[in-house]
């Protein structure tokens, strides 16, 4: 691997000396380099690159770093391009909480200066993104989303997440919406992109809308039940949950800390690669955080897929499903084929719908343990529906806990055997495109978590891409899991599918 | 039933949408044994009537205690 990125380099730029969650991190290693380029100044109207703001900021991560590589563009008219969508969106799509409009600005001429210098220290350095509001980052309050923490004391350090992008150069435009406490998936009052009248999934809501939108090019997110895939899928973006203890959640606001697991959102496979790439640092901060050394995510994408073996269920990912969905995931079924896949049905393990209510015992639980100080402080500030899951989560005792926890573990026994039969699994990602806001409201439209949430529950690595558009318009996602510690398979998968479908790059019209 | 369905079947026996009191809730076991203050059954509806239906599950934890053996 090329090194062109120093510890001392880093360091010496001020941006990730304070960061106590990267003590010890060879930076080298970990930010997956690129090729190292002479000084050189950027050129101002370069060929080669778009002109409109507007397609500047639907870039992807990957091509924005090779024109920032050749100075081809500037890091301060990618920071621009995004901010003037925000300016001109955001009212409507509602994504962010908090935008740093100046502070990005600074960073992004700081990169802009230091890249003409010496190159960019990562395929981040310079690009904007958007971190969900469940992420501390230092002077900044994090909200989870909710009037329980509007008076919140701000963050004395950045989250473990937040450093490593910091450190790898990339620019936080600001915080992005979540569903309150990351308890849901509605993210009110954020707007799909796709149609403003809905929702655009969650909890990570504000993030995936903020792609679509074109308002930043990647961003981080969390995912218990589904809040990285259901968004993604809903907005027509990409999001992987990584294996449970690949991405540390030091500095995340929890909810359930057996299930959740921290991940990057973006346009493309690709970028989610080069994001995991920096995201899955070393880090002791977290209990959780697997020793098992992170490859280069971006490795081999590119590789042929010819020979995996994907299997498709027969039951309970499909159960429920809306027609027109369930029609464009199995069109990717010949897709994959035609690249060498061999695809076959799948049986579902004998505890699966035992799972479903384990998942759903645990998932009560540990949120009501995790809220304990704020629920006896302040309950009322909660709005209903997260009020009506504490409530939920109130009869358990410690006894069905630990039923949940065991039929959990036979669950995962039962699914690496899977694994051993089969490379991935396709499902839809979610049962349906994305609801009405009115819906809801009215329901917490909790269905969709439905086919998620079973990857949250045995720690498997899962991704969203999408998979097409209804005749309404409305994106649909494509659910590709592995098993444990197989991103690059994953990824690789999915990338085989992205390029030959290009669904991805389907843009909301909002203007 | 999948998780997704389960919750919000649960929700939607909450009636009218349950404003948490935790001094009331029913968090211990022996509330929970003298049938505490648990909104719309929920008790009774989900650790007995669906969640807790496992018996493909308690043959395989027994199961492989015995392999284990």
């Amino acid at each position: 691997m090329t090194k062109a990125v120093e510890r001392r380099d880093v360091l010496r730029s001020g941006v990730a000396g304070a960061g106590m969650w990267l003590a010890g991190l060879r930076v080298g290693d970990l930010v997956k380099a690129v090729p190292p380029v002479a000084a050189k100044p950027f050129e101002t109207g370069a060929k080669s690159r778009p002109d409109a703001d507007d397609d500047l900021a639907y870039l992807t991560i990957a091509d924005a770093a090779e024109l920032i590589r050749k100075r081809r563009l500037s890091p301060v008219e990618l920071v621009d391009a995004c901010l003037s969508r925000i300016d001109r969106h955001d009212e409507t799509i509602q994504a962010w909480i908090t935008v740093f409009p100046e502070k990005a600005r600074a960073e992004a001429k700081a990169a802009a200066d230091e890249i003409a210098r010496r190159g960019p220290r990562s395929s981040l350095h310079g690009i904007p993104i958007g971190h969900k509001d469940l992420y501390d980052m230092k002077g900044v309050r994090t909200t989870a989303g909710s009037k329980v923490r509007a008076d919140a004391p701000r963050a004395k350090r950045d989250s473990a997440v937040v450093a490593a992008l910091r450190a790898a150069g990339a620019i936080a435009l600001g915080k992005t919406n979540t569903h309150e406490f990351a308890y849901g998936v509605r993210t009110p009052p954020t707007s799909n992109p796709w149609d403003t009248s809905r929702i655009p999934g969650g909890s990570s809501g504000g993030t995936a809308a903020a792609l679509a939108a074109g308002m930043c090019l990647g961003g981080s997110g969390s995912d218990t039940g589904g809040s990285i895939r259901i968004p993604s899928s809903l907005c027509n973006t990409v999001g992987i949950k990584p294996t449970f203890g690949r991405v540390s959640k030091a500095g995340l606001v929890p909810l359930a800390w057996s299930l959740d697991h921290a991940g990057p959102l973006a346009r493309s496979v690709e970028d989610c690669a080069l994001m995991l790439n920096v995201m899955a640092i070393p880090d002791w901060g977290d209990p959780t955080k697997a020793s098992v050394p992170a490859p280069d995510f971006t490795a081999g994408l590119r590789r042929s897929v010819r020979g995996l073996v994907v299997g498709v269920p027969k039951s309970v990912f499909f159960d429920g499903v809306d027609p027109a969905t369930e029609r464009l995931v199995r069109k990717a079924i010949p897709v994959l084929e035609s690249a060498g896949v061999k695809v076959k049905p799948l049986e579902m393990p004998s505890t699966q719908q035992a799972a479903a209510t384990a998942y759903l015992v645990i998932q009560l639980t540990e949120p009501l343990a995790a809220h304990e100080h704020y629920l006896r402080q302040r309950p009322h500030d909660y709005q209903s529906q997260t009020q009506a899951l504490f409530a939920l989560g109130t009869p358990w005792t410690g006894q069905h806990y630990m039923r949940a926890q065991r039929i959990r573990a036979i669950n995962i026994h039962q699914w690496m055997k899977i694994f051993d039969d089969v490379d991935a699994v396709l499902t839809p990602t979610t049962p349906r495109p994305a609801p009405a806001k009115e819906e809801g409201e009215a329901t917490g439209v909790f269905d969709l978590v439905n086919y998620t949430s079973l990857f949250d529950f045995n720690g498997c690595p899962s991704i969203s891409v999408p998979a097409g558009l209804t005749k309404e318009g409305l994106p649909v996602g494509l659910m590709l899991s592995a098993g444990p510690f197989k991103e690059s398979l994953l990824l690789r998968l999915a990338y085989a599918y992205q390029e030959e479908t290009r669904f991805n790059r389907r843009r909301p019209q909002l203007d | 039933m999948l998780a997704g369905d389960l919750i919000k079947h649960a929700l939607s026996r909450l009636d009218p949408l349950a404003t948490l009191d935790l001094d009331s809730a029913p968090i211990s076991a022996s509330d929970f044994d003298q049938g505490g203050t648990d909104p719309g059954n929920i008790v009774e509806f989900l650790a007995f009537d669906i969640a807790f239906d496992v018996e493909p599950a308690t043959g395989l934890f027994l199961a492989a205690e015995t392999e284990d053996d």
